[in-house]
C-alpha cells in the first residue's frame, strides 16, 4: 500500500483527506494545509477550492431532503455555503453576520431572520419574490443583494460586506458635538471618530451595537475642498441625499420600493459614497410585522403618513429621504415621540418645525427641498425621486432650484397636478425593465434547464416553475410599454396597418427579447413530454411565437404558433370540451393564419382561419355566453377579411369584416365598460374601412371611420389617464382616403395634429408620440398646401426635424425611414409648387436615399420597391421640369428596374 | 418514504442477515449513485427504492461470486450490480426509439454527461430561494464542468457526486490507483482553470 500511496499525486491524497474531514462534518481550513504543506501550497491553492466548488453541488442536494430540521439554532456556525465570522450588528428585523462564501471565497454580508419574521408561507413567497427584485437592482449606491437562503427554517439574505458608516451614527455623533466643538466640516470628524472607536470595538472582539452596519476598516480621510466650512458641510449633505435620491429613482423606474429609508439603511463610505441597504425587506415593514418587533420607534419615526395608513407609494421613500436628510442637517429628528402612539399621531397631524427655525444656519434652498420632499400629502413632494435629486444637485452647484417656496400650509405645488401615468410611460422605467429583465430572465432560463427533473418533484417543483413563469410574464408586461412605445410597422402594407398590434422592434429590445424567447423555447422543449405541463408549453411556445413574430422571423414565429396549436389541440382531444382550451386553440391557429398572411400563403392561411372558425363555432354552440371565444372568432373573422380580400374574393372579405364588427359590437354593447372590447372594435373598423371604401358608397366607408374616431374619443374621454388611447385616435384620424380633403377630413387632422402636439408636450422622448405628431403634421400640410403654403412649409419642417431625430436615434428601424422619406417627398412635393425647385429636388434626393435605405433593409417587401420605384420617378420628373433630361432619364430606367423587380400583385 | 423504512426486513439466514447489513451500510450512497444516472425522463415513473431493492436481491443471489473476487470492494461490486439493473431499466423504458437505445445506455454508462449533472443540480434546488441563492456558483460550476470532457467528468462525478475514494475509483474504471489519482488532479485542475475564467468566481477576498 505504501508503494501505491508514494506513485498517488501527494495533493490529491491531501484532498482525500480534506474531504474526509468535511464529510464528517469537521472544518478544515485550506489556508492550514496551505501552511503545513508549504511545499504544495500553489497546488492546494489552486484546488481545494475547486474540489469545495464540487463538494456544493453535491450538498444542495442532500439539503433538500436529508438534512433533519433542527428547531433551535443557539450558535450559527454555518448557513449553507455561508461560514458565520462574526455578528457586525442586529436590528429589530434581524441579525447581520460577516460570513464567507466558501465556494467563491468571498466575504459576505448575511442577514438572518427570526423565524417570527416570515411567518407564512404567503410572507415567504413575498419575501423571495421581493428578494429576487431586489437582486435585479444594480446601481452604485445601492448594496448589491446576492439573493436569499433558508436552512433550519431561518431565512437569510445575503448582501455585499461593506466598508462604511451607518448615517444614523453619524447623526447621532453630530448630535453629541458641541457648536464649537470642531474645526473643519464636523461630519468628517464625526466620521472619523466612529471609525476610530469602531477599530477598537474590532480589537477587542466585541459585537457593534450599531444596526446594519456591515463592517468597517480603517478610514481615510477625505480629500478636503477649498470652501468655507459651511458651503462644504451643506454641500456634503446635498450630495448624500442626491445619492441616495438617484439610487430610488432607478429602484422606483424597477418597480422596487424601499419602504423604509432612515439613517441606519444608509452607509457611507469613506469616499462619502452612500450605500442604501436592506432593498427587498420591505415586507418587514408591514404595520402588524413592526407591532411584534422591538424595533417600533426606530421604524415608525421616518414612515410617511400614508405608509402608516397602509398604502405605501414610491413617494414615500422621497418622504424618508426627506427626514434624513432634516435630521442630518438640524441633527435632531423631525418627529419625536416615546412610543407608537404618540408618534403615529405626530406624523399623521402635524408638521415638524422648519429647519432654520432649528439651525438657522442653514442655507434657505436646503430647506425648502427638504420641506418639499416631506410634505405630508404625496402629491405634495417631489413627483419622482430623480426631481428630487436634480433639486439637490442644483442646491450643491449653487445653481436655481426647482422647488417653491410655499407656506408650510399649502404646499401645493404644479407638480403634484402631473398625471401619475407619466411614471409608468417614463423612458427610464424601460429602460429599468429591460435591465431586471435580463437578470431574472438570466436566472430562471438556468432553472429551467432541468425542469424535466423538477416535474417529479411535484406541487413543490410546480409552483416553482409558476413562480418563474409569473415573474418573466411581469416583466415582459413591463414590456409591453416599449413595444408600445413605437408605432406599427405598416411596411409592405400599404394601405392598411396590422390588426394585431405590431410594433416596431429596436435592436436593444430585440436583443432582451431573444433572452425572453430563449427562455420559453428552453420551457416548452424541457417540458414537452409531460403531460402535467401541456397547458404551459403551449401557453410557452405562443409567448416564443408572439416574440418571434415582434422580431420579424416570421419562419421561426410559423413554426413556434404551429407547436403551440398542435399542443392546444392534443390538450382538446384528451380533456373535457371547455371554451378556455377551446379559445387558446383557435388563438394559436389564428396567429399561425396571420403569419402566412404575412408570407403571402394566403391559401394555408385561410384553411388555418377555417378551422379556428369551425372550432370556435362549435365551441360557442356548445356553451352560451363565452366571451373567450367570440372575441377570439371576431379576430378570425378580421383576418379571414383580409386573406379573402387579397385573394381578390372582396364579396366574401366585406362579409368576414362586417361579421367581426358585428361580434366586437355585441361584445361592446354587453360590455361597455370593457376598453379592451372596445379597443378591438375601434380597429376591426379601421381594417373594414378600406376595403368597405372600395367596395361601396363612399359615404357608408366613412361611417365606419367615424364609429371607430368616435369610439377612440369615447376611451380619450373615459380614460383620460392613457395617453395610447390619445395616440390611437390621432393615428386613425390621420388616415383619409386621399385625394381632395373634405372641410370634415381637415378638421379631423387638425384634431390630430391638436392630440399629437399634446402627447408630445407631456411625454417627451416617446417614438411613437413623435411619429402621430410628425404624420399628422406632414398631412395636416399636404392638405393645406394650396390654401395656406407658407404654414405648410413650417409642418414640413417640424415634420422632418422629429423624424430626422429619430432616425439619428433608431438608426436600424428600418420603418423611421421609410417614413422620413414620405414626409420628404411631400417637403418637396410643397416646394415644387411654390417655385423653389432645386430645393425640391434636394430633398427629393434625399427621400430616395432614404428610400433605398428602407429597401436594403427589407428587399423582400413589395411595398419597399414599389415606393422605391416611385420615388424615383417623382425625382425624375422634379429633375425635367429643371432641364435636367439626363440625368432624369437615368431616374427613370432605374425606377422601371426596381419596379419590375417587384413581385406580381396576388 | 425515508431509506430505514424501505431497507430490507431483517432476513433469518445469518448470511443474509450480514449482507443486509452491509447492503444498508451501502444504500445511501447508491441510491445517490442512481439519482445521479438516471435518465431525467425515466425519474418520474422509477422508484429508486424499487430498484435498489432488485438490486439488492440479484447481489445477494450472486454474493459468491463477489466472494471469488479477492480484492474487490464491496461497495464498488453492490455499485456494478445496480447500475446493471439501471441499464436495463433504460433499455425497457427507452425501447420506444430503438436506434437510441445503444446510445441511452451508452450515455448511462458514460454517466457524467453535464446534461445530467445540470439537471441534477437543478433538481435539487427546487425551492425558489436555493435558486436564487445558488445561481451564481451552481451555474457556473455547471458550466465549467460542461468543458471538461467525458473522463474527466466522470472522474469528478465518482469522487465528488458518489464520494468514492481514490482506490474505488480505479477499480471502476480498471485502471491503476496512480492513473486514478492523477486523472482527478488533472480534472480538478481543468475545472479550476474554467472556473477561474468566470470572473470573481475565486478572488473576492
Amino acid at each position: 500500500m505504501a508503494n501505491d500511496l508514494s506513485q498517488r499525486n501527494p495533493v490529491e491524497i491531501l484532498g482525500e483527506e480534506f474531504l474526509e474531514r468535511r464529510r464528517q462534518g469537521e472544518d478544515p481550513q485550506i489556508e492550514d494545509y496551505a501552511e503545513r504543506y508549504a511545499e504544495h501550497a500553489e497546488e492546494i491553492h489552486a484546488l481545494f477550492p475547486a474540489m469545495i466548488a464540487m463538494e456544493n453541488l453535491k450538498a444542495i442536494k442532500s439539503e433538500s431532503s436529508d438534512r433533519p430540521i433542527r428547531l433551535q439554532v443557539d450558535r450559527l456556525e454555518r448557513l449553507g455555503d455561508y461560514r458565520i465570522i462574526r455578528e457586525i450588528g442586529h436590528g429589530g428585523m434581524g441579525i447581520v453576520y460577516e460570513a464567507e462564501q466558501q465556494s467563491l471565497h468571498r466575504r459576505v454580508a448575511v442577514k438572518v431572520f427570526p423565524k417570527q419574521a416570515i411567518g407564512d408561507s404567503k410572507q415567504l413567497q413575498r419575501f423571495q419574490r421581493e428578494a429576487a427584485t431586489a437582486g435585479g437592482l444594480h446601481h452604485t449606491n445601492i448594496v448589491p443583494v446576492f439573493g436569499v437562503g433558508e436552512q433550519d427554517g431561518l431565512h437569510y439574505f445575503v448582501m455585499q460586506l461593506l466598508d462604511g458608516v451607518g448615517l444614523d451614527q453619524i447623526i447621532a455623533g453630530l448630535t453629541g458635538l458641541l457648536p464649537d466643538d470642531h474645526d473643519g466640516d464636523p461630519m468628517v470628524q464625526v466620521f472619523g471618530k466612529i471609525n476610530q472607536h469602531r477599530h477598537h470595538a474590532q480589537n477587542d472582539d466585541t459585537v457593534a451595537e450599531i444596526d446594519d452596519v456591515h463592517v468597517v476598516r480603517d478610514p481615510v480621510e477625505p480629500a478636503f475642498e477649498h470652501h468655507s466650512f459651511d458651503h462644504r458641510h451643506w454641500g456634503r449633505i446635498a450630495d448624500l441625499g442626491m445619492q441616495v435620491a438617484q439610487a430610488l429613482h432607478y429602484a422606483h423606474s424597477n418597480g422596487v420600493t424601499h419602504r423604509d429609508i432612515k439613517p441606519s439603511n444608509l452607509i457611507v463610505g469613506n469616499d462619502w459614497r452612500v450605500w442604501v441597504t436592506d432593498f427587498g425587506l420591505a415586507f418587514t415593514h408591514d404595520q402588524e410585522r413592526i407591532s411584534r418587533s422591538g424595533d417600533v420607534v426606530g421604524t415608525l419615526r421616518y414612515m410617511s403618513p400614508e405608509q402608516l395608513h397602509g398604502r405605501p407609494e414610491s413617494r414615500s421613500d422621497i418622504y424618508g429621504l426627506g427626514l434624513t436628510l432634516y435630521e442630518l442637517a438640524t441633527r435632531r429628528p423631525a418627529f419625536e415621540g416615546e412610543n407608537r402612539g404618540s408618534l403615529i399621531r405626530r406624523v399623521s397631524t402635524s408638521e415638524p418645525p422648519r429647519p432654520r427655525s432649528i439651525c438657522p444656519e442653514m442655507p434657505k434652498d436646503l430647506e425648502t427641498i427638504i420641506l418639499k420632499a416631506i410634505a405630508r400629502r404625496p402629491t405634495d413632494r417631489y413627483r419622482t425621486a430623480n426631481d428630487f435629486a436634480e433639486d439637490l444637485r442644483r442646491f450643491r452647484n449653487d445653481e436655481p432650484i426647482c422647488a417653491r417656496r410655499t407656506g408650510p400650509l399649502e404646499r401645493l405645488s404644479r407638480w403634484s397636478r402631473r398625471n401619475p401615468a407619466m411614471a409608468t410611460m417614463s423612458l427610464a422605467l424601460l429602460v429599468g425593465g429591460v435591465i431586471s429583465l435580463v437578470a431574472i430572465g438570466w436566472n430562471w432560463r438556468q432553472a429551467i434547464l432541468g425542469q424535466q427533473v423538477a416535474v417529479r418533484e411535484g406541487q413543490r417543483a410546480e409552483n416553482n416553475l409558476a413562480l418563474a413563469l409569473g415573474s418573466m410574464d411581469r416583466l415582459l408586461g413591463r414590456f409591453e410599454s416599449d413595444w408600445m412605445a413605437h408605432p406599427a410597422d405598416p411596411d409592405d402594407d400599404d394601405t392598411e396597418n396590422d390588426s394585431q398590434v405590431r410594433f416596431v422592434v429596436s435592436n436593444h429590445t430585440a436583443s432582451i427579447l431573444e433572452e425572453a424567447l430563449e427562455f420559453y423555447d428552453k420551457f416548452a422543449q424541457q417540458n414537452a413530454r409531460s403531460p402535467d405541463l401541456q397547458r404551459e408549453t403551449a401557453k410557452a411556445y405562443r409567448r416564443a411565437g408572439d416574440i418571434l413574430e415582434r422580431l420579424g422571423r416570421f419562419y421561426d414565429a410559423e413554426s413556434a404558433y404551429r407547436r403551440s396549436a398542435k399542443t392546444w389541440s392534443e390538450q382538446l382531444e384528451v380533456s373535457e370540451p371547455n371554451p378556455h382550451t377551446a379559445s387558446e386553440t383557435a388563438g394559436a391557429l389564428n396567429r399561425l393564419a396571420y403569419i402566412l398572411y404575412r408570407t403571402y400563403r394566403y391559401d394555408d392561411a385561410l384553411r388555418e382561419l377555417e378551422q379556428a372558425r369551425s372550432l370556435l363555432n362549435t365551441t360557442i354552440s356548445q356553451f352560451e355566453d363565452c366571451e373567450l371565444c367570440t372575441y377570439e372568432l371576431a379576430l378570425v373573422h378580421t383576418n379571414m377579411g383580409r386573406v379573402l380580400w387579397r385573394l381578390q374574393r372582396p364579396e366574401e372579405s366585406v362579409q368576414r369584416h362586417r361579421r367581426a364588427v358585428m361580434l366586437l359590437e355585441g361584445l361592446s354593447e354587453e360590455n361597455p365598460l370593457d376598453a379592451n372590447y372596445r379597443l378591438a372594435l375601434a380597429r376591426a373598423y379601421r381594417h373594414y374601412y378600406p376595403i368597405a371604401d372600395a367596395c361601396h358608397d363612399p359615404r357608408y366607408s366613412n361611417e365606419i371611420r367615424e364609429a371607430s374616431a368616435s369610439i377612440l374619443e369615447q376611451l380619450v374621454k373615459d380614460f383620460p389617464e392613457v395617453p395610447d388611447y390619445r395616440c390611437e385616435l390621432s393615428e386613425m384620424l390621420t388616415r383619409t382616403r386621399g385625394g381632395e380633403a373634405t372641410p370634415q377630413e381637415i378638421a379631423q387632422i387638425d384634431r390630430a395634429v391638436q392630440l399629437a402636439d399634446e402627447l408630445n408636450r407631456d411625454f417627451q422622448a416617446i417614438p411613437r408620440y413623435q411619429v402621430a405628431l410628425a404624420r399628422a403634421l406632414s398631412l395636416q400640410a399636404e392638405v393645406r398646401r394650396d390654401s395656406d403654403p407658407i404654414s405648410s412649409l413650417a409642418n414640413h419642417t417640424r415634420a422632418n426635424t422629429l423624424l430626422t431625430a429619430l432616425c439619428d436615434q433608431f438608426p436600424e428601424i428600418p420603418f423611421y425611414h421609410a417614413l422620413r422619406a414620405a414626409a420628404l417627398r411631400e417637403f418637396s412635393t410643397t416646394l415644387s409648387q411654390l417655385g423653389r425647385i432645386s430645393e425640391a429636388i434636394d430633398l427629393m434626393r434625399e427621400s430616395v436615399s432614404e428610400r433605398e435605405d428602407y429597401f436594403e433593409s427589407r428587399p423582400e417587401s413589395s411595398y419597399a420597391k414599389y415606393r422605391m420605384s416611385t420615388s424615383l420617378q417623382g425625382l425624375a420628373k422634379l429633375l425635367e421640369q429643371d432641364g435636367q433630361f439626363e440625368s432624369a432619364e437615368q431616374c427613370r430606367s432605374r425606377a422601371v428596374e426596381y419596379y419590375r423587380r417587384r413581385p406580381p400583385l396576388e | 418514504m425515508s431509506d430505514s423504512e424501505l431497507a430490507p426486513t431483517v432476513p433469518s439466514d445469518p448470511d443474509e442477515r450480514t449482507f443486509a447489513e452491509q447492503f444498508t451500510e451501502y444504500r445511501p450512497r447508491l441510491k445517490r449513485m442512481l439519482q445521479f444516472r438516471i435518465d431525467p425522463r425515466l425519474s418520474s415513473r422509477t422508484d429508486l427504492s424499487d430498484v435498489l431493492q432488485e438490486s439488492y436481491i440479484d447481489a445477494f443471489r450472486r454474493l459468491e461470486h463477489f466472494q471469488s473476487k479477492p480484492g474487490m470492494s464491496m461497495y464498488v461490486w453492490l455499485r456494478q450490480i445496480t447500475l446493471q439493473r439501471l441499464i436495463d431499466i433504460h433499455r425497457l423504458h427507452l425501447k420506444a426509439d430503438k436506434r437510441n437505445i445503444q446510445n441511452e445506455v451508452r450515455l448511462q454508462q458514460q454517466a457524467a454527461s453535464s446534461a445530467v449533472i445540470a439537471a441534477h443540480l437543478v433538481d435539487v434546488m427546487i425551492s425558489p430561494s436555493q435558486v436564487a441563492i445558488r445561481q451564481e456558483m451552481v451555474s457556473q460550476t455547471e458550466s465549467a464542468l460542461d468543458q471538461l470532457d467525458e473522463i474527466d467528468r466522470e472522474v469528478l462525478a465518482l469522487r465528488h457526486f458518489e464520494e468514492l475514494t481514490n482506490g474505488e475509483v480505479a477499480q471502476v474504471l480498471d485502471i491503476s490507483e496512480a492513473a486514478a489519482s492523477n486523472r482527478y488532479v488533472r480534472a480538478l485542475t481543468r475545472l479550476r482553470k474554467d472556473l477561474e475564467k468566470i470572473p470573481d468566481f475565486f478572488d473576492g477576498e
